[in-house]
């Protein structure tokens, strides 16, 4: 048992849910899967530093919550990654909790959150009769997460408008939003978004990038897989009391921008259509590893439908990376400094 | 060359490359642009005309000012010059064993900072009969100095980065490596004055600190900037510009991808890009009110190693 426990102590741990893993790299994968993916085009990012950064420069969105984060540990203040960065009081808690034999998840579970895969099938239905029935949604269910989560982008094919698919405070959104058409109407089958997750074929690409592909992007359902936490998200709307990740608007968090001055925020980097407006420049690296803190080294795939020629500079990662100008020793200035034109030569002076 | 505000394009440019432009200390008026076709040529960028041609015996990699009426060249001919920009005369101070790849006038200490592909750093006094001061010996050849009140930043071959105080020359304050993994292009202090930024060859730019203590030392970032990417290629462009505007603290970068950007380094955000230049960015500088960008479109010569 001594043994055992030893080998659980060892354990890495996730320190946005308390989950422990087999080993560090599940743990990466689990935290960029679960906490630092962006809600709105999927991209997973190092961090979730990086990915409110990704969100706010791309998408125009604040992100102020890590999703799928236990109550109080929602916080974008720290920069964990893997193991690395996790205070070390909650370091210390969760080592205790383990060697007094108890889960360290157990104190969060009360009355905080239910993980997605506790509901029953019969728990989702419900939630989504109740949900397909327009407004039904419980009263105390607090806004989705970020209003830009509904922003579409402009010319996503324009499907008839069909508002009343979504709950009060979700078309209250669309109102503040006037310049985009409203979202397409859900095939049937379609599950309500959780939290407004949008459907993978509409994040392939950030806003202000998209081409109007007359149509191309009418209908989200071949690309929308048949279960709501297809993008990662834990969220439940079937658990009333769950803090829910928009609970950043409340004002005991940090100022944060209004969604709309987020929208309003010139796309400056439309016009040009160059990869390097997806440079995100906050994705910081230390040290001499930049390329483990690389922004672009976590490109998602783009998602197939979305044809190359649409998508200039998209999450298609270049597999080959051309240097204009590789070589270390030797500078551009001093190459041409020995051509015959501007060879210099002593004996002149 | 083109101002922000309302860009326009430079009358009489020079004949060939761009290596360097430069707005005077306390005149947005006038701007210094040294060339490959042998001169430095001061422009009066209000009137858009040319005040006076400096002829060298070779190409002019870099030039500084002093005052606005003086001014100091480096050129492959290996002298450093002195310009008087009233009358357009000008005299040589001396000369280094290569060419001289950067010149920095200090105020702090009056003095004038040459750097060379001689791996010499030298400090000239112009008032004196003897002009030079001192020779500095460098690990490597000198690709890029600033200069901010009493620090002195030095970027050499094999990514060494120097940092001294201007008034004790002798002794290296840091010896560091850069932390961008390709050729220095271009280094500039903060206006901060707490640190330095430093852009290579490959598409990146890096903010570090001087203050060596780790909370400081986290600070420092880096990130990639003038790419493109083509089909499933990425195309990794020299930053070539990079200039601090001394009112606001922003900076701008120019790569051979003819583009600009303007960046908050404060918090980690491109402000503004300008649509793609007709030729690569070889140099960028703001005017000392922070008003005008001189902003050198001008090939590089990027494709002498042929690249890869």
């Amino acid at each position: 048992m001594g043994k055992k426990k030893s080998k659980k102590q060892s354990r890495p741990w996730c320190w946005y849910c308390e989950k422990d893993f087999d080993d560090d790299k599940v743990l990466v994968t689990h935290q960029r899967a679960k906490h630092f993916k962006c809600d709105v085009c999927g991209k997973k990012l190092t961090t979730a530093g990086g990915m409110a950064v990704h969100a706010m420069q791309v998408h125009k969105v604040e992100i102020t919550k890590v999703p799928n984060a236990l109550q109080g540990r929602e916080t974008l203040e720290y920069e964990i990654f893997g193991m690395e960065g996790i205070p070390h009081e909650d370091l210390l808690a969760h080592e205790q909790a383990l060697s007094s034999g108890e889960n360290p998840a157990k104190r969060f579970k009360a009355g905080s959150t239910s993980e997605y895969s506790a509901l029953t099938p019969e728990q989702i239905q419900k939630q989504i009769a109740a949900h397909k029935a327009g407004g039904a949604q419980p009263a105390a269910t607090p806004p989705p997460p970020a209003a830009g989560y509904f922003q579409h982008p402009p010319g996503a094919g324009a499907p008839p408008p069909m508002a009343s698919a979504y709950p009060p405070q979700y078309s209250q959104y669309y109102q503040q939003q006037p310049q985009y058409p409203p979202r397409p109407p859900p095939p049937m089958g379609f599950r309500p978004p959780p939290y407004g997750a949008p459907p993978p074929g509409f994040g392939g690409l950030p806003p202000h990038q998209w081409t109007p592909p007359a149509g191309a992007y009418g209908s989200p359902a071949p690309g929308y897989p048949p279960t709501p936490n297809s993008a990662g998200m834990a969220v439940s709307p079937v658990s009333p009391v769950r803090p829910p990740v928009a609970a950043g608007y409340d004002a005991s968090s940090p100022p944060i921008a209004p969604p709309t001055s987020a929208a309003a925020v010139p796309p400056y980097a439309a016009p040009y259509g160059s990869p390097a407006g997806y440079d995100s420049i906050a994705a910081a690296f230390h040290g001499q590893n930049p390329a483990a803190y690389d922004p672009h080294a976590q490109q998602v795939p783009a998602v197939p439908a979305v044809p190359q020629s649409l998508a200039p500079g998209s999450k298609q990662k270049p597999t080959k990376i051309q240097l204009i100008y590789n070589d270390s020793e030797i500078s551009p200035e001093e190459y041409r400094a020995s051509l015959d034109k501007y060879r210099f030569e002593q004996t002149v002076q | 060359m083109d101002t922000t505000s309302s860009q326009f394009e430079i009358a009489n440019p020079p004949s060939d490359g761009i290596s360097k432009v430069q707005f005077a200390p306390e005149d947005s008026s006038l701007l210094l642009v040294s060339s490959w076709d042998k001169t430095a040529t001061l422009y009066n960028v209000d009137e858009n005309t040319v005040k006076h041609k400096f002829e060298h015996q070779a190409a002019v990699l870099d030039c500084c000012f002093s005052s606005n009426d003086r001014a100091y060249t480096g050129s492959v001919d290996r002298n450093v010059r002195e310009l008087e920009l009233d009358t357009g005369n000008s005299r040589v101070l001396g000369s280094h064993d290569d060419a001289i790849k950067c010149v920095n006038w200090c105020s702090l200490t009056q003095t004038l900072f040459t750097g060379s592909w001689d791996k010499t750093i030298r400090t000239w006094d112009p008032r004196s009969a003897e002009p030079l001061q001192s020779t500095y010996h460098q690990p490597h050849k000198v690709l890029s100095m600033d200069i901010l009140d009493d620090k002195l930043v030095v970027a050499m071959g094999n990514r060494h980065i120097y940092i001294y105080d201007v008034r004790n020359m002798s002794e290296t304050l840091q010896k560091r490596e850069s932390s961008l993994k390709y050729m220095t292009r271009a280094i500039a202090c903060l206006p901060s004055k707490d640190g330095y930024a430093s852009s290579s060859t490959e598409g990146r730019v890096a903010v570090e600190y001087f203050d060596p203590s780790p909370e400081v030392q986290s600070k420092k970032y880096a990130f990639k900037c003038h790419r493109q990417v083509h089909g499933d290629t990425e195309v990794v462009y020299p930053v070539n510009g990079l200039a601090f505007n001394p009112v606001y603290g922003t900076f701008a970068t120019g790569g051979s991808d003819g583009i600009v950007n303007f960046w908050d380094g404060i918090n980690r955000k491109r402000i503004r890009q300008f649509p793609r230049y007709p030729d690569g960015i070889a140099s960028l500088a703001f005017s000392h009110d922070g008003k005008k960008l001189a902003i050198a479109c001008s090939y590089t010569y990027d494709e002498a190693c042929g690249g890869t």
